[in-house]
C-alpha cells in the first residue's frame, strides 16, 4: 500500500515539474515593499520570475546615495484554476542615506538564456528621526537592552558589550597589549547580516590581532534570549589619560513587524487563550509577519579606561618598548668568530605582552659587535596573539679580535609589578680571531639599517641613523652589451631544453634500432641460415610434386637434398661436409632419416629394382617424420668425416 | 642520413633567437645616465634594452650597479646573480654582489662537501651545456652508428660514446645535486611580507629584508610559494627568469 502511494506521489511529482516546464513564457516583475520608509530603516525589493529560472543573480543599477544588499531567494509554486505557475523571487534590502524620492531604473535580468527588462521601481525615504537607541551614522546603540513591542524597539535591543579578563589592576600602561571579548547581543528572533568588522573609534588605543572568524552562540541576559557573535583581540594602548574604550560594529537587523502579525493573530475567544503561547507567536510571526530591515551600529560605552605613562624611574638603557610578562627561550650564539665576518644569532623571547612593540635583545659587549636589522617570527600562543614566541635571528659582526664573553640582554617592563625587569643569557667565552674588522663600515651599517627599513638595535654604533652615500667602490660597469648566448637552464628556456633532450633519446634510440637491424641483416649465420631455408624449401616442394606425380627418383634425389640441408642447418655444417659414416654415426640406423638416405641409395644404384614399390605417400610422410627428427637432435657429437655423401 | 641533417638546423632554432647583432642603443643611454650619476634613467634604459634584446651579463651587471647607487639593494643583488647565470667566471660581478649582499646584511652561506666541490667547478648553466653536447653527440654517434653501419670505424666510435657517456653523467649529477639553485628567488623590497596564503589579505608570518635568498616552490595567481608561505610576485623575482621582470 504504501509503495503504490509512493509510485502514486512521484508520478504527480512528475507530472507537477512537466507542467512547470511546459509553462507559458517567463515574465519579470520587481517591486518593493514597503515603498515609504524612513532613514537608517529599508525596503524589500523583490525581482520576481514567473515560468522561468534567473541566469545568475540578477543586479539591479541604483542611484549613488541607494543602498543596496542581496537577500536571498524565495521559490513559489501555484495552483491557479488548474494551472500550475512557479516563481522565483531573488530579495535585496534597499535603503538610502539620504530623504528624498528614488527611483532603481530598468535593468536586464536573464531568464532561461534570455534577457528580459524589468520596470522602474520608485520609493520614497522619510525625514523620520530613528527610535530611541537606533543609531544614525555618528551615534550607536548604547546601554542595556530596552523591552518594546514594535520592530524598531526589537532592533534597538541590540548592543554591544566588551569583556576583559579580571586584572588586579584598574590601569593600563602605555604600549601595553590587553586582551578583549568584543561581544554583539541581537534579539533571538531577528536576523542579522553584519556589515563591518568591530572598528575602534576614539584615542587612546589601537585594535590588534582581531579574530577572523567570530563565535556565535545563544544567551539570556535579564529573562531575554539573544543572539551572541564574539570576536576575541587585543586592545593596545597608545598614550597617557583617561580614555573610553569605544568600539563600533555595523550590522542589518531583520526584524519582525510585530504589531501587524498581532492584528492578524486568531481572535481570543476565552481571555488568556492558548494563542497567546510564545510559540505560538513564533508561528504566527513567521507565518504571517514582515521582516522589517534596520541599519545600525552597535558601540560599546566602556567606562574611561586609565592609562598611565611607563615610568622613567629604572628604565634600562636597552630597553624598546617591550611591556608584559617575558622569559628567554632558546637561544644560539657563535661558538667561534673572526673579526669582520658576520655571525648568525638566533633568540627566542616567550611570554605574554605586546610582541608587536619588541625589539630583539642586545648582543653584549656591545661595543665589540655591529649587529644588523633581525629576521623574526612570530607564533601565538592563542587567538589574540597576547601570548606566544618571538624568534629573532640577525647578523653580527665581531669588530676586533681578542678574547670576550658574550651574552645576551633584554629588558621588559613588567605592568603587573609596574617594574622594568632584565633577562639576559649565561655568559659564553668566545675567542675572536684576526685583528680589526675591515668591514663593513659604519656607514655599511647605516645602509643596511636603511635598506631594511626599520630601526636596527646597533649597541655601540652611534653612527647607524646615518644615511651615507655609498663609497665608490664597485666594479665600474661595462661599455659592451656582449652578445645574448643561448641559456637552457632559464624558466622560460626549460620547456625547449627538454625538448631538445627528448629529441635526443629519440634520435639515440632511433640510431640503436637502425644499427641492430642492420646488423641483424649481415649476419652470416641469419643469411646461411636464410639460404638452408630457401635451398630446403625449393627441394621439399620439388619432392612434394615428385610423390604426387610417383616419380621415385625426382623425389628421393629431392628428399636426400632437403634432408641434407636440414641436417647442416641443424648441426651448423656446411651440406657438402656430412660423411655417410657421419650420418651413420650419428643417427639411428631404423631412423626414418636414415631409411630415405637408404632408398635414395637404392634407386641411385639400382632404379629399376625398386621403382616398382614407390609408394609416394608413405614416402611423402617417411620424409616429414625425418626432417622432424633431424631438427630435434643434438648437434654436440664429434664429426668423422670418412665418405662424401652422394648428391 | 636525412636525420643527420636535423640536428644542426634543431640545434640553430634553438639559438637563433637568443643570438645575433643587437641594437644597444638604450644599453649606451643607460651607462651615459649612470655616468651622469642619473640612476633612476639608466635604470630604466636598460629595462628598455632587456626588452629590446636578449639578456646579456654586462646589461644585467650594469643594471645591478644602478640599483646599488640608488640604495636598492634587493634588485641590485638580483641583477648581479642574474649576471653570474650568463658570465659565471667574472670575477667583477662576483665583487659587487658581494658588496651588494653586504650591504643588504644578506649573508650568503654556502658550506660544499668535499666531495661535492667539483660540482661547483662550472656553474649551472655550463653543466646543463656539456650535458647537451654529450647529449647531442651521442645522439649523432647512434644515427651516424645506426645509417652507416659497419663503415663507421670502431675506436673514434668507441672514445666518442664513453667520453660522451662520462660527461653526462657528471652533468646529471651535477644539476641534480644542485637543482635547487635554479628555484632561487632574492626578496626585492625591504620588510617583505611573507602571508599564510596565497591571498593579499592572508595572515602575515614573517617579514624578509631586501636581497634575501629564497627558494621558490611553485606560483600561483601572483604568489610565490617559498619554505614558510606565500610571498607577492612584486616583492620577490627568481633568479633564472632572464627577463627584466621575470619570464
Amino acid at each position: 500500500m504504501k509503495m503504490r502511494f509512493n509510485c502514486a506521489a512521484a508520478v504527480g511529482l512528475a507530472a507537477i515539474f512537466t507542467g512547470l516546464s511546459a509553462t507559458s513564457a517567463a515574465e519579470v516583475s520587481v517591486q518593493i515593499q514597503p515603498k515609504t520608509f524612513p532613514t537608517g530603516r529599508g525596503g524589500q525589493l523583490s525581482v520576481t520570475v514567473t515560468g522561468g529560472k534567473f541566469d545568475g543573480t540578477p543586479s539591479p543599477r541604483v542611484p549613488d546615495d541607494v543602498i543596496l544588499r542581496p537577500y536571498g531567494t524565495s521559490q513559489n509554486i501555484q495552483l491557479i484554476n488548474g494551472q500550475l505557475s512557479q516563481s522565483i523571487t531573488q530579495n535585496f534590502i534597499v535603503s538610502a542615506r539620504e530623504p528624498g524620492d528614488y527611483t532603481i531604473p530598468s535593468f536586464e535580468v536573464r531568464v532561461n538564456g534570455k534577457i528580459l527588462k524589468t520596470d522602474p521601481v520608485s520609493f520614497t525615504v522619510t525625514a523620520g528621526s530613528p527610535p530611541p537607541g537606533l543609531s544614525n551614522p555618528s551615534g550607536g546603540i548604547q546601554g542595556q537592552p530596552q523591552g518594546g513591542g514594535t520592530a524598531d524597539a526589537t532592533a534597538s535591543e541590540s548592543f554591544l558589550k566588551l569583556e576583559f579578563p579580571p586584572r588586579a589592576r584598574d590601569h593600563l600602561y602605555v604600549g601595553e597589549m590587553a586582551p578583549v571579548r568584543i561581544k554583539a547581543y541581537f534579539p533571538a528572533q531577528s536576523r542579522v547580516s553584519l556589515q563591518s568588522a568591530p572598528r575602534p573609534e576614539g584615542e587612546g588605543f589601537t585594535l590588534h590581532n582581531l579574530s577572523e572568524e567570530p563565535e556565535q552562540s545563544m544567551e539570556v541576559v535579564n529573562g531575554q534570549q539573544y543572539r551572541t557573535v564574539s570576536w576575541f583581540a587585543g586592545i593596545s594602548t597608545v598614550k597617557a589619560g583617561q580614555y573610553p574604550i569605544h568600539i563600533a560594529l555595523d550590522a542589518t537587523v531583520m526584524v519582525p513587524e510585530r504589531s501587524s502579525s498581532r492584528r492578524m493573530r486568531p481572535p481570543s475567544f476565552f481571555g488568556n487563550s492558548f494563542f497567546n503561547d510564545p510559540f505560538f507567536d513564533n508561528f504566527f510571526d513567521n507565518a504571517f509577519t514582515q521582516l522589517v530591515p534596520h541599519e545600525i551600529t552597535l558601540s560599546s560605552n566602556g567606562d574611561p579606561l586609565d592609562i598611565r605613562s611607563l615610568p622613567s624611574e629604572g628604565r634600562p638603557e636597552n630597553f624598546s618598548g617591550a611591556v608584559g610578562d617575558f622569559t628567554l627561550g632558546s637561544y644560539r650564539l657563535p661558538a667561534d668568530a673572526t673579526a669582520g665576518e658576520p655571525r648568525k644569532i638566533r633568540v627566542t623571547i616567550e611570554g605574554r605582552g605586546n610582541f608587536d612593540r619588541m625589539s630583539a635583545p642586545i648582543l653584549e659587549p656591545g661595543s665589540e659587535w655591529k649587529t644588523y636589522t633581525p629576521k623574526t617570527e612570530f607564533k601565538p600562543g592563542d587567538a589574540t596573539s597576547f601570548s606566544g614566541s618571538k624568534t629573532f635571528e640577525f647578523s653580527a659582526v665581531p669588530q676586533a679580535g681578542g678574547k670576550q664573553e658574550v651574552k645576551l640582554a633584554f629588558s621588559y617592563f613588567d605592568p603587573s609589578e609596574g617594574i622594568y625587569k632584565n633577562l639576559s643569557s649565561p655568559a659564553i667565552p668566545l675567542k675572536v680571531d684576526g685583528t680589526a674588522a675591515p668591514s663593513p663600515s659604519p656607514s655599511a651599517v647605516a645602509q643596511a639599517t636603511a635598506a631594511n627599513g626599520s630601526a636596527t638595535p646597533t649597541a655601540g654604533d652611534p653612527g647607524q641613523s646615518e644615511t651615507e652615500k655609498p663609497p665608490v667602490d664597485l666594479a665600474p660597469p661595462r661599455l659592451t652589451l656582449g652578445t645574448g648566448l643561448p641559456v637552457l637552464t632559464t624558466r622560460a628556456a626549460r620547456p625547449l631544453l627538454w625538448t631538445l633532450i627528448a629529441v635526443c633519446g629519440l634520435l639515440i634510440a632511433a640510431g640503436f634500432v637502425v644499427g641492430n637491424l642492420r646488423r641483424r641483416r649481415s649476419d652470416p649465420h641469419r643469411i646461411a641460415a636464410r639460404r638452408f631455408e630457401h635451398a630446403e624449401g625449393e627441394a621439399l616442394a620439388r619432392a612434394e610434386s615428385a610423390a604426387t606425380n610417383g616419380d621415385a627418383v625426382a623425389f628421393f634425389d629431392a628428399a636426400r637434398r632437403a634432408l641434407q640441408t636440414r641436417i647442416a642447418a641443424a648441426w651448423n655444417r656446411p651440406a657438402e661436409s656430412l660423411t655417410v659414416a657421419e650420418l651413420r654415426h650419428r643417427l639411428p640406423s631404423d631412423s626414418p632419416a636414415m631409411s630415405v638416405f637408404r632408398q635414395a641409395d637404392a634407386i641411385a644404384y639400382a632404379p629399376q629394382a625398386t621403382l616398382d614399390q614407390f609408394d609416394g605417400e608413405h614416402w611423402r610422410s617417411i620424409l616429414h617424420e625425418a626432417l622432424s627428427e633431424v631438427s630435434n637432435r643434438p648437434s654436440s657429437s664429434p664429426p668423422s668425416p670418412q665418405l662424401t655423401l652422394t648428391s | 642520413m636525412k636525420a643527420l641533417h636535423l640536428i644542426p638546423i634543431l640545434l640553430l632554432s634553438f639559438a637563433l633567437p637568443l643570438l645575433g647583432a643587437e641594437s644597444s642603443t638604450s644599453f649606451s643611454k643607460g651607462n651615459e645616465a649612470l655616468a651622469s650619476s642619473d640612476y633612476q634613467a639608466a635604470i630604466d634604459a636598460y629595462e628598455n634594452q632587456l626588452k629590446e634584446s636578449a639578456p646579456t651579463a654586462a646589461l644585467f651587471f650594469n643594471l645591478g650597479n644602478a640599483h646599488y647607487r640608488l640604495g636598492d639593494y634587493g634588485p641590485a643583488i638580483l641583477a648581479y646573480e642574474k649576471a653570474l647565470v650568463l658570465d659565471p667566471h667574472a670575477e667583477d660581478i662576483r665583487a659587487n654582489l658581494r658588496m651588494a649582499r653586504d650591504r643588504a646584511t644578506a649573508f650568503e652561506e654556502h658550506s660544499v662537501p668535499f666531495w661535492m666541490s667539483p660540482f661547483f667547478w662550472l656553474s649551472l648553466e655550463e653543466w646543463a651545456l656539456a650535458g647537451m653536447i654529450a647529449l647531442v653527440v651521442l645522439a649523432i654517434v647512434s644515427v651516424a652508428r645506426g645509417l652507416a653501419g659497419e663503415k663507421f670505424s670502431r675506436a673514434p666510435q668507441r672514445l666518442l660514446v664513453v667520453s660522451s657517456l662520462t660527461l653526462l653523467l657528471l652533468a646529471i649529477t651535477a644539476v641534480a645535486s644542485r637543482h635547487e639553485e635554479l628555484d632561487r628567488g632574492i626578496v626585492l623590497k625591504s620588510g617583505a611580507k611573507v602571508r599564510l596564503s596565497p591571498f593579499a589579505t592572508a595572515d602575515v608570518v614573517a617579514t624578509l629584508p631586501a636581497g634575501r635568498t629564497i627558494q621558490i616552490e611553485s606560483e600561483h595567481d601572483g604568489f610565490y610559494k617559498i619554505e614558510n608561505g606565500w610571498i607577492a610576485d612584486g616583492d620577490a623575482e627568481p633568479v633564472y627568469a632572464l627577463t627584466g621582470s621575470g619570464d
